[in-house]
């Protein structure tokens, strides 16, 4: 049997901070709620599903093109009749 | 089970359970810090507290479910063929937010494979609020690595998305990860040699 290595505080830490260092591309979750919950038949949180729709009402406003080849933005009210 | 993560640059000692059904309301009691709640990568981690919450209740009245990994390992010796819902918890008595910073979701199948449901750490963790805590969702593959390499599983496989896939690539130095990986042979062995020797995990 392998015996157990005898590590120094400051050689563990440097080994951990090797380590850890791809942590920064860790994106908080492995997975996608959405297409997970729709496998499994479980409702998203309300609040969840409001947060979701407004982000795919501003990718679609991104994509939206107006015919003049501008980004579509917000509509704009028509100035009021003097 | 444990294994040392980095906390404002010391290590600390974080514990693996599987996770039992009381174990499920301090994951729904997650909340996210106001500072960063906003953010789309906040948002995932309280959501998937919440799915794991209801999947694993789910799975606790529907399928074998281990809360050890000595049950774990009776109930495959009892029936090969069985499907096993595991909720691999990490747990930290230090953390003052939850007992529990991260959990992965997972579930052996008859072929004795384990899909990797999902993972998530703590929001405020990923928000990077302060004491910073590193090596939590690397940690917990690892052990999932290493528990699968102790109970003779060959293969781990689960989705990749646009978001984890650069990060499956990195931890598990395969260049191209795109929508699957897989985790097996001499990359399997050598996840659970970090883990034992880097991460100072260990299966007790």
């Amino acid at each position: 049997m392998k015996k157990e290595e005898k590590v120094s505080e400051e050689e563990m830490i440097r080994r951990l901070k090797e380590f850890t260092a791809d942590e920064d591309y860790f994106p908080g979750v492995l997975g996608n709620p959405v297409t997970v919950a729709a496998r499994w038949g479980l409702p998203l949180s309300k609040s969840y599903r409001d947060f979701k729709a407004k982000e795919l009402a501003a990718q679609k406003r991104r994509w939206t093109k107006m015919k003049n080849g501008k980004p579509a933005g917000r509509p704009r009210r028509k100035a009021a009749a003097t | 089970m444990h294994f040392q993560v980095l906390v404002a640059g010391r290590p600390r000692p974080v514990e693996l359970v599987l996770g039992r059904a009381r174990d499920l309301r301090a994951i729904s009691l997650w909340r996210a810090p106001a500072a960063v709640a906003a953010r789309p990568a906040i948002r995932d981690t309280i959501e998937f507290a919440r799915l794991a919450s209801k999947r694993h209740r789910h799975y606790l009245r529907s399928i074998l479910t281990a809360t050890s990994l000595g049950e774990f390992q009776a109930i495959i010796t009892g029936s090969s063929q069985a499907e096993v819902a595991l909720l691999l918890l990490a747990r930290a008595d230090w953390f003052p937010r939850s007992p529990i910073i991260g959990l992965a979701q997972c579930r052996r199948t008859y072929c004795h494979h384990i899909v990797l449901e999902f993972l998530s750490v703590h929001p405020a963790i990923v928000g990077g609020i302060e004491p910073e805590i590193r090596g939590v969702g690397k940690g917990l593959v690892y052990a999932l690595v290493e528990l699968s390499g102790a109970t003779g599983v060959p293969l781990i496989w689960g989705e990749a998305t646009a978001n984890s896939a650069s990060f499956y690539s990195r931890i598990l130095a395969t260049p191209g990860v795109q929508d699957h990986f897989f985790i097996r042979g001499n990359t399997l062995e050598r996840c659970r040699q970090q883990f034992r020797r880097i991460l100072f995990g260990k299966l007790d």
